[in-house]
């Protein structure tokens, strides 16, 4: 919705996938998790590392850098997973590292490029400048949606 | 307000739907009754139909109206006994009742759908009738009826009681006037005779303006939309303004209002909608007189007569359209202004319909209507998507709300507690939480139960349809229709069944002229039957129709390319008519509009696979065929095996589950073979393919290794390999299996301390069924049984194919739950393949088993430590785990608690002289079932089961309670007769019927069999009984025995395996001689396969009974002789 409706404020979320800092929208996020203790499913696509028990939902996790062809080092102990809802499911993804929240106006938000680091543009939202980073803002719902 | 009149429609639709559930089957019965008519049930199918009339009415649904209305007129004929119901006029009604629901399952756009074809049906049934009738009438009485008929012409002579007649005017008219006031209404017959042939109800109002509105504060015009939203005003005194000038305060300039106003409210209704006084509103009838509500005649005599000419003012003759006194009601999609105007051509005649209307229930509440005069402007659904509700009952939401209260009080002691430190307390509270959440559980599935009936109702009129249609005579009858299921289960099985039953009419059952040559009766029978067992729903179809011809099926499959002739050739009958569930089989010759469109079996079997239910086939050509469904309960909580494999665990659903085997390592080499590359376990005589669980889903299979106390991956590449710690890096590729003394590994394995009887080292087998097929799982580790929630996998996932959901364990962790037909296809395991080597082996197999006569599957566990007991396996139910603590010793017996109620235990000890039961913590209970009743016989493990064919000595160490020895494993190993014990313990269990013991002490049995132990067991407990038995040790000596005692014999029971001559023989001679035939020949036997026991009905046996199922033969001794 509303890129283009002017002087929007969005607050984004903004972790690491491998070396790459992403972002996506805070209203996205349901909550963030330490690594648990999950059930591998054999047979899954190789992205998807298993299936945890989120108070009672059963919460698909999924290797966001594996997701988008990114090197992702999931076994250090910065490690998150971000559960979002993306169509009324419960999915977890899996980041290197979480930083901070950053605030961003829509305005500002350029169109992403046809590849940031490697990950196709289609993939994000926009890209957003900070004094001295940049942050692709992930369009989560597209990602989760794709069978890559 | 939208919603509200959302929720009218919701109700109205619902109650119509329910009241259209129940038409059908009435219909059908009010058929079947013919001219004898049950005047209840007409009077209730019209007032289903008046009821949902009323209803469309307000709703503005003038199709469904107008159909109900149609409908209407014939079931009053029908209840007048005018008409005699047979199908030429019940088909229209069927038809009818049909569209109607295709047009309340699409409400909002009932009013665009044509019925006219409906209607005309229907008018023609009522105006052929009419015509028979009117020509039977004019002959003997022309007088009376006519009247009515004839309505369209007023007659003059008919206004008698008239105020006051115009005379000479063109039309007819009418004067009405209210008693005790002056003012007139001057009507024509025009204006009113079209709403009496539509059977309204036409009603003098009269209306005070300050007592009636303003002092009730209520407004002029919302009395006048209320009357426009139930019907429609023919006349008025006062003069009312363009809805355009008309405010909504407007009133009237006159202190009284008269109105003349037609609905189809009844007059017992009619005063609710204007909320005045009941003597302010008279009815008028077609007599064209007034009557007050109550039905008294109103007497004008003293009334003030007034001008035949009304004053112009006060009287206004139009008709007044609704439309332009008021913003049009915008129901949706509704183009029907709502005053209901009918326009249908009705006929004349109708009226004899409508002279005796019935006392209906109209449910309908005025107070409704005007919020359906409420704006749902605008937005045009396509579909009115009505939410669906369930009725539960009161009783039960108190119970909930009682669970409910109590868990709320048990979590407060938990937390109270848990914040005090309190062990003890939080332990109990945790105990009473527990058995508060199963109760809550049950209560809150009941909610969600309905009765099987919802589906079964609709197959009688499915099944007359089509034998209508096919000419065929069938006669359904529908048994457990009161068999509950989850809601989801059985909005889910209706197509499958519907399937099936229109198969069974169509396939199944033959012409009236084929079944009489074929000796059978003209109507064929189809019985749908629906039961409780073993915590499913079975659902039966018994057709006595042609039967399947496994031949026909499998060269319809070769032809069709699905199987090959090599394949057909070694399929089992059996197998051979589960072909018909192939994708893309179909037998219908023609194809006709019921079947044979190529889908047919294999949706159903998909559906049923969806569902976790499984269907079978029984079928003996010529004779008829059954189709068994069997259907979980719920589908939300299921219970499932818990099982290990690779570190995880993984649910099976107990619905595909058959039973659980373990191999000891030791027997692992004899009992699983290679075929082609597929293992194969033996079980019980049968092949059964095996699946490595680990293989399948592609993980590292793990076994738990006891001597350095962790998992260590197993890397048997065959089942058959062994462990050996020695080898751990024998070459993958090997295939060790298939050269069993390879040198290499044999020496290691010879020097090696050999771990095959290590526990980790068994096989670990569940047996699962889908249905058509039979396989092993082989998993790493079996667990508990366990009760799970059923939760859905995500999108990611969806492409797993193996699996069916998740669940959540006890320990919070997430295990999945497996599809097993699905598992069974990722391992390319395809019935029909594994049929043909199953099938190739299974035949050496079963000469093997033939050689080795008398096979038996005995259970074997022990009592105390040292002495090897064995009963039947076939007997025993189940076998369960319990603490010694856990019996309870209540009047003077041993009970536990089991699955809600009380199961008695037995020891041995307590009958036979053997030692006394170990002392044990732990100990099993063998559950037996008895005379009907559940048994527990107390044991201590290792049990096993196994095929014994070794010689049984009947006598050496025979005694009470033991029936007799053999040797299994070097060990001397007693057989236990249940029967025995349980009659010493508990003789009033055994008491007989007085008719019973008389049949029994009249009759001889002659009994042959060659085993002495198994001729001296069965006589035994056939003598108990009270029965004579003669006894013979083959077919031929029974033969000769059978003439010497011809006219004593009442019955023969034979094994089949005899020397000289078999069962076969002698029941093939018995039945063919013209002395003997009617004799009843029950065939013994140990294991009966189903070949055999087609051989043996082919020779004339009448029934199948295990030798030592005791209880079973005597039952069905007692049953031949009862109908002898």
């Amino acid at each position: 919705m509303g890129m283009q409706t002017s002087t929007r404020i969005v607050e984004l979320a903004t972790f690491y996938v491998g070396q790459a800092l992403c972002g996506m929208d805070i209203l996205k996020v349901q909550e963030i998790n330490k690594l648990m203790d999950m059930t591998k499913v054999p047979q899954a696509p190789s992205y998807v590392i298993g299936i945890l028990n989120l108070r009672g939902q059963i919460v698909t996790v999924i290797d966001l850098g594996k997701k988008l062809g990114l090197n992702n080092d999931i076994l250090s102990d910065t490690t998150r997973n971000i559960i979002v809802n993306s169509d009324n499911e419960y999915i977890g993804l899996i980041v290197s590292r979480i930083s901070d929240v950053v605030e961003a106006e829509w305005d500002k938000v350029e169109k992403p490029p046809a590849n940031i680091c490697g990950v196709q543009g289609v993939y994000f939202k926009g890209v957003f400048k900070t004094k001295d980073r940049l942050i692709g803002i992930l369009d989560v719902d597209r990602v989760l949606s794709e069978d890559s | 307000m939208p919603i509200q009149e959302d929720e009218t429609l919701q109700m109205y639709l619902e109650e119509s739907l329910e009241h259209l559930n129940d038409i059908e089957n009435d219909i059908l019965a009010i058929e079947n009754d013919g001219a004898d008519i049950n005047e209840d049930l007409v009077n209730k199918v019209y007032r289903a139909a008046h009821s949902i009339k009323g209803g469309a009415g307000f709703m503005g649904l003038t199709n469904i109206k107008d159909l109900t209305h149609e409908m209407e007129n014939i079931l009053g004929k029908i209840r007048s006994r005018e008409m005699i119901p047979v199908s030429g006029n019940i088909n229209p009604l069927l038809k009818a009742a049909d569209k109607l629901k295709e047009l309340l399952d699409d409400v909002l756009n009932s009013n665009e759908i044509d019925i006219d074809s409906h209607v005309q049906e229907l008018q023609t049934v009522l105006k052929n009738e009419i015509k028979t009738k009117q020509q039977v009438s004019e002959e003997s009485a022309p007088a009376d009826k006519q009247e009515y008929i004839e309505t369209s012409e007023p007659r003059q002579s008919q206004v008698a009681t008239g105020k006051a007649d115009v005379p000479g005017a063109q039309h007819d008219t009418l004067a009405l006037t209210f008693p005790g006031e002056n003012e007139v209404l001057n009507i024509t017959f025009d204006q009113i005779t079209p709403y009496f042939k539509q059977s309204k109800h036409i009603y003098f109002v009269k209306i005070r303006i300050n007592e009636d509105v303003l002092s009730q504060e209520k407004t002029f015009q919302s009395i006048l939309e209320e009357m426009e939203q139930t019907g429609s005003i023919i006349s008025t005194n006062i003069s009312l303004p363009d809805s355009s000038d008309m405010d909504a305060h407007w009133t009237p300039d006159t202190r009284t209002a008269f109105f003349l106003f037609c609905t189809i409210l009844k007059p017992t209704d009619i005063s609710i909608l204007f909320e005045v006084t009941e003597d302010q509103i008279l009815e008028l009838r077609k007599d064209h007189s007034l009557y007050f509500l109550n039905g008294d005649f109103v007497d004008t005599s003293n009334l003030p007569v007034s001008e035949p000419a009304p004053s112009a003012q006060q009287i206004t003759q139009n008709q007044i359209p609704l439309e332009t006194n008021l913003e049009p009601v915008e129901f949706e999609e509704i183009t029907q202004p709502p005053e209901m105007t009918f326009q249908e051509e009705t006929s004349p005649q109708m009226n004899i319909a409508m002279t005796n209307q019935v006392d209906q229930q109209t449910s309908l509440s005025i107070s409704s209507q005007d919020k359906s005069a409420d704006k749902s402007a605008g937005k045009k659904q396509a579909k009115f998507e009505h939410e669906t509700s369930l009725r539960v009952h009161v009783s039960l939401l108190d119970q909930l709300m009682t669970l409910a209260g109590e868990l709320v009080l048990s979590r407060n002691q938990l937390l109270q507690s848990m914040s005090s430190n309190d062990l003890r307390g939080s332990e109990i509270a945790g105990q009473r939480i527990d058995l508060i959440t199963s109760e809550l559980q049950e209560a809150i599935m009941l909610t969600r139960m309905q009765s099987i009936g919802n589906v079964f109702n609709k197959f009688p009129r499915v099944v007359r349809d089509m034998s209508q249609t096919m000419g065929k005579k069938v006669d359904l009858v529908l048994e457990g229709k009161e068999v509950e299921l989850d809601k989801t289960i059985i909005e889910a099985i209706g197509d499958p069944l519907t399937h099936l039953v229109r198969n069974s009419v169509d396939h199944g059952i033959e012409l009236p002229q084929v079944r009489q040559k074929a000796g059978k009766t003209p109507e064929g029978q189809i019985f749908l039957k629906a039961y409780h067992e073993a915590g499913q729903v079975n659902i039966e179809i018994t057709d006595d129709g042609k039967g399947l011809d496994g031949n026909v099926l499998a060269n319809k499959a070769i032809d069709k390319g699905l199987i090959t002739e090599d394949q057909a050739k070694v399929m089992s009958s059996r197998e051979k008519i589960n072909l018909i569930f192939l994708p893309g089989f179909s037998t219908a010759e023609k194809i006709t509009d019921v079947s044979g469109r190529g889908v047919g079996m294999d949706v159903v079997k998909t559906n049923l696979d969806q569902l976790g239910g499984i269907i079978d086939i029984d079928s003996e050509l010529g004779k008829g065929s059954t189709f068994r469904i069997k259907l979980p309960l719920t589908l939300a909580i299921i219970p499932c095996q818990i099982i290990l494999t690779g570190g995880e665990r993984y649910a099976i659903p107990q619905v595909n589950l058959e039973e659980l085997l373990r191999i000891p390592a030791d027997q692992v080499r004899t009992r699983i073979e290679r075929v082609g590359d597929a293992d194969v376990v033996r079980l019980r005589g049968n092949l059964l393919p095996l699946i490595r669980l680990s293989d399948v889903i592609g993980v590292e299979s793990l076994y738990f290794d006891i001597e350095s106390g962790d998992c260590k991956k197993n890397r048997r590449n065959a089942l058959t390999d062994r462990r050996s710690k020695k080898s751990p890096m024998a070459p993958p590729e090997e295939d060790l299996s298939t050269v069993p003394d390879e040198p290499i590994n044999s020496e290691d394995r010879n020097t090696v301390q050999d771990r095959r009887y290590h526990s980790a080292s068994a096989l670990n087998i569940v047996v699962v069924s889908t249905g058509t097929m039979k396989y092993g799982l082989v998993v790493d580790d079996l667990q508990d049984s366990e009760e799970i929630v059923v939760k859905p996998l995500g999108r990611d996932l969806k492409k797993c194919k193996g699996y069916a959901g998740a669940t959540i364990m006890g320990d919070g962790r997430v295990a999945l739950i497996l599809d097993v037909s699905n598992l069974a296809h990722m391992a390319g395991l395809i019935s029909m393949e594994n049929t043909v080597r199953a099938a190739e082996v299974a035949q050496d197999e079963k000469l093997a088993v033939r050689a080795k006569h008398d096979r038996q599957a005995m259970l074997l566990f022990r009592s105390a430590e040292d002495e090897q007991f064995s009963a039947p396996l076939n007997l025993v139910e189940r076998i369960e785990k319990i603490k010694r603590s856990d019996i309870e010793n209540v009047g003077g017996k041993r009970v536990i608690k089991y699955r809600g109620g009380s199961l008695p235990l037995f020891s041995i000890d307590e009958v036979a002289d053997v030692k006394p039961l170990t002392d044990s913590d732990n100990l099993l209970v063998i559950v037996f079932k008895v005379t009907g009743r559940e048994v527990g016989l107390l044991a201590m493990g290792p049990v096993d089961a196994l095929d014994t064919g070794i010689e049984i000595d009947g006598s050496t160490l025979k005694q009470t309670g033991i029936m007799g020895s053999t040797i299994i494993d070097n060990n001397t190993t007693l057989m236990v007769d249940i029967h025995e014990i349980v009659k010493i313990s508990n003789p009033q269990w055994f008491e007989e019927k007085p008719e019973e013991k008389q049949i029994k002490t009249e009759t001889t049995i002659l009994f042959a069999e060659d085993s002495t132990f198994f001729r001296n067991q069965v006589k035994g407990s056939i003598e108990q009984e009270g029965f004579t038995v003669l006894e013979a040790e083959d077919g031929v000596v029974a033969w000769d025995l059978l003439q010497e005692h011809a006219d004593q014999i009442s019955l023969v029971v034979t094994d089949i395996e005899m020397p000289n001559m078999d069962g076969f023989t002698l029941t093939t001679k018995i039945k063919q001689s013209p002395l003997f035939a009617h004799l009843p020949v029950i065939a013994l036997t140990t294991l009966a396969g189903e070949e055999d026991i087609a051989k043996g009905k082919n020779a004339g046996i009448d029934d199948y009974q295990i030798k030592l199922d005791r209880e079973k033969l005597m039952k069905s001794i007692i049953n031949f002789l009862k109908a002898a």
